[in-house]
């Protein structure tokens, strides 16, 4: 019933998304499909995204990934939060862990039971209830149970890795299974004269590559889904006005190989620290109407918390997401597809996402309408409820320079509205099933962006005081002792998959 | 915090059950009994079990699928996933290539019913049996009884005037401001019998379908068949004033911000449940946007779409897609991955299996 399967598969682009498709496509389609990739050493990488999410450990799985491979590959450190610093003012913090907090209570959610002790005054920090949060604090880490009923299976986790060294791992598992890679530069593209599909590219050097189905891994300028079939822009930058990044490497200095990442807030945006084996990586995204190259640059080169290790490299991009990400026989995936900034580390996850609905929705050659429409109905929807929350952490701040004034007297979408006075009122969340980010997640946002619920669940009265009491206390005091009884971070590394460059 | 429902039989007695057990001594729950419980037989879905373990009761008899027309939904699963793709995409491949077994051929909860037998749903992920699951045959006045005991020994009273209350729930029954649904939904769905523990449906109810505007108007929130009307005799009423229920105290929808949250999320679950009824037995010709949709992709490559809030899980969706004649045109390409003659082997086995599993459970 599938008379004209996809034969050929072209990658256009190479770095994490292209190497992530190519490998995840390899591993995924009958052996009879052929795919390419083709790529050039001239163009350069964006490969800022280099922490990530828990769901990654799915996507390394369904690749037979062994993780301590990976990570000695990679020089990746382990990922149990990211710390957020002076989003509410000067030195203001907090923690937005994996995992969830605490344990419900039959229907009663636990930050109600929690929302209930802050309300009477006695509530230890709601981190006090997470695992992760735990670790992070004390700077250890050990793998999760597999046993549901241990606290350790509490604990999740996701990477800090080198992406550029990633694509380079993935890019051999690919090669491996059949990929081929081509060295070039597209030149030009070619379409068909009626129905306008992408029939090939051809290279500077006169080579030309025909396909099926052609996946745009360009980066920001979108060479097929924009370039050439125009998909079109949603400019989402009213919101999200960062515009810029600087990044640069620095030796591990400060605090050291942190399990967390951390996210600062700085005069016209923010920086992230992301510590690896050998180097912690360092970045500052910021809005270009409010301060200038220079002035990011010098403020970047003044918070590094060690020897800076490379010249400052530049990004520039705009918050928005292609129309459409799938048009005719093109699949935009990455930064073609559109771009938020990586404030939660949804880069990576956002290509995953993208390959993990191009295999459910895998086309034959009649490319059916309604499933391209179908993958740029998910794409979109997925794509909104990241944003959402990703404004969330911009508009609820507590600063006092124009930017972040700004951002706190913008209009914002009406389903981040509904969901912040829903939240405000009584900690109510009901999430959709669409969301990357789940309950735990926003929780941990909007308390820590200062959003404290004006009231509880009055379910959560029914409880007697002294058991709930005796209960949390109970709860925080085995989360706690099992983080203590954790390795530290860096021996864990040590010992599971440190890389020659990594020195403790 | 004071509530008061205002209805009767399973609508009240079910949102009294619920609210008064969780709240505990943090909410007074008053019932004013408007009339007697009606009399008939109501079908539960499997997950009303979860619900009545947490009520602690053991009610009902149990049911092992529904029959609309011809064609058999068995409750449970049918057939596994394999690679990650689900079991139908495997047998649509194998169909076209003369396969003649039915779908329902490798749900064991179909088999046992076949053959008189009966077990639980097994808690193993491994056994067979973890594939097996029933919905409830309940008698209604029975059954508001029971909850009606619950709910009063949870603490809620029966009170003969309308005290005060900060949430009045309206469980009377009695439609409201109705949206219209009647051009897609002429009819409801009728019990006609149980035979082989499988439930059977006609379509001849009649029927005045629609939804409320706003499930929450002022401080009066509309719970069952005062809040929509679909004719789901077939368990989708049911789990509609379940979920609702679950809802109302998960929210205590007073302030607005939870009444705005409260309607959106109501609104989408009685319409994705209407959804499932127009497709079983309603008019087809132009159906709502979001069912149009789930079609489309059913008949493209037999994917199913799931929208937040849904009543029926994927798998009744997928039999009941075919049991309305929307085909899909081809199955997930990459089940191709396995050599044809790997799969059908695959089914071979996977439906011996079954048929010496259900040949094994017990009679009853």
């Amino acid at each position: 019933m599938s008379p004209s399967p996809i034969r050929t598969v072209l990658i256009v682009g190479g770095g994490t998304a292209g190497w992530m498709t190519a490998a995840a496509l390899s591993k995924t389609l009958p052996a009879t499909t052929a795919i390419t990739l083709v790529e050039s050493e001239q163009i350069g990488t964006v490969g800022v995204g280099e922490a990530t999410i828990p769901p990654i450990s799915t996507f390394n799985e369904i690749l037979g990934i062994d993780e301590a491979e990976f990570m000695l590959a990679t020089k990746a450190s382990f990922k149990l939060a990211i710390e957020f610093v002076d989003w509410m003012g000067p030195g203001h913090r907090y923690l937005h862990p994996f995992g969830a907090y605490g344990l419900d209570i039959e229907a009663l959610k636990f930050h109600q039971v929690w929302l209930r002790a802050h309300h009477e005054g006695w509530a230890p920090p709601i981190d006090a209830f997470n695992l992760s949060a735990q670790a992070s604090h004390l700077g250890r880490f050990a793998l999760p149970s597999k046993d549901p009923g241990q606290v350790m299976s509490s604990l999740k986790y996701a990477f800090h890795f080198d992406a550029g060294l990633y694509a380079k791992f993935l890019r051999g598992q690919a090669e491996k299974r059949g990929v081929i890679r081509v060295e070039g530069k597209v030149a030009s593209v070619q379409q068909h004269g009626e129905t306008g599909f992408v029939t090939g590219v051809t290279l500077d050097d006169g080579r030309t590559l025909e396909a099926d189905l052609f996946v745009d891994c360009s980066g920001f300028r979108g060479l097929l889904i924009e370039q050439t079939l125009k998909a079109g822009f949603e400019d989402w930058s009213h919101w999200l006005p960062n515009d810029r990044a600087v990044a640069m490497p620095c030796v591990t200095g400060g605090d050291g190989l942190t399990p967390y990442t951390r996210a600062t807030a700085d005069t016209a945006g923010w920086r992230w620290r992301i510590p690896l084996q050998h180097r912690t990586g360092n970045g500052y995204v910021y809005s270009s109407k409010h301060i200038s190259d220079d002035e990011a640059v010098a403020r970047l080169r003044a918070t590094l918390d060690g020897e800076a290790l490379a010249e400052p490299n530049f990004l520039r991009f705009q918050a928005g997401r292609r129309k459409d990400a799938w048009v005719k026989n093109v699949v935009a995936i990455g930064l073609s597809s559109g771009f938020l900034e990586p404030l939660e580390s949804t880069s990576i996850h956002l290509i995953q996402a993208g390959i993990t609905k191009l295999l459910a929705l895998f086309p034959d050659r009649g490319f059916d309408p309604v499933e391209i429409a179908e993958y740029n109905r998910l794409t979109a929807l997925q794509v909104e409820l990241i944003r959402d929350f990703i404004i969330l952490h911009f508009h609820a701040n507590g600063r006092d320079e124009p930017y972040w004034k700004a951002a706190r007297e913008m209009a914002i979408p009406e389903t981040l509205r509904r969901k912040m006075d829903l939240f405000a009122a009584s900690g109510r969340l009901f999430g959709s099933d669409y969301d990357l980010f789940a309950d735990a997640n926003w929780i941990a946002v909007l308390l820590g962006q200062g959003i404290m619920p004006r009231r509880h669940d009055p379910l959560a009265d029914a409880l007697p005081a002294d058991m709930l009491k005796a209960q949390l206390t109970r709860l925080s005091t085995i989360i706690g002792q099992t983080a203590q009884a954790l390795p530290t971070h860096e021996a864990f590394i040590a010992r599971y998959c440190a890389a020659p460059e990594f020195a403790k | 915090m004071k509530i008061l429902i205002v209805g009767t039989g399973v609508d009240a007695w079910l949102t009294a059950a619920v609210l008064a057990g969780a709240a505990g001594r943090a909410a007074r729950i008053a019932v004013r009994e408007t009339a007697p419980p009606a009399h008939g037989q109501l079908v539960g879905l499997p997950a009303l079990l979860g619900l009545h373990a947490r009520l602690g009761i053991e009610v009902g008899a149990p049911l092992l699928g529904l029959r609309h027309g011809d064609m058999l939904e068995p409750f449970g699963d049918t057939g596994a996933m394999m690679e990650g793709l689900p079991f139908h995409h495997y047998w649509l491949r194998a169909k076209a290539h003369g396969e003649t077994a039915p779908l329902e051929a490798w749900s064991l909860t179909a088999r046992a019913a076949a053959k008189g037998r009966f077990a639980p749903r097994s808690a193993d992920p491994r056994s067979p049996l973890s594939t097996l699951d029933h919905g409830l045959l309940l008698d209604a006045a029975a059954y508001a009884e029971t909850l009606k005991a619950v709910a009063l020994k949870a603490g809620a009273e029966l009170v003969d005037h309308r005290p005060d209350a900060d949430l009045v729930v309206d469980a009377s029954g009695e439609p409201g401001d109705w949206i219209d649904w009647s051009a897609w939904l002429p009819t409801g769905a009728r019990l006609t019998g149980v035979e082989d523990r499988i439930a059977t449906f006609a379509h001849d109810a009649p029927l005045k379908a629609g939804r409320r505007a706003r499930a929450v108007e002022g401080d009066v929130v509309a719970v069952g068949g005062a809040l929509a009307s679909i004719g789901a005799a077939d368990g989708g009423d049911l789990h509609l004033l379940q979920t609702t229920v679950s809802r109302l105290a998960a929210l205590l929808p007073t302030g607005p911000a939870a009444v705005a949250e409260f309607n959106r999320l109501t609104a989408m679950a009685v319409e994705r449940a209407r959804d499932m009824a127009i497709l079983r037995w309603g008019v087809l010709d132009a159906p709502p946007e979001e069912l149009a949709w789930k079609i489309g992709q059913f008949e493209s490559r037999g994917r199913v779409v799931m929208y937040d809030e849904e009543t029926w899980p994927e798998g009744s969706w997928v039999h009941a897609l075919l049991a309305r004649g929307v085909t899909p045109k081809r199955w997930d390409p990459l089940v191709e991955r396995a050599p044809l003659a790997q799969t059908r082997e695959m089914l071979g086995r996977m439906k011996a299996v079954l048929e010496q599993t259900a040949e094994a459970m017990p009679r009853g």
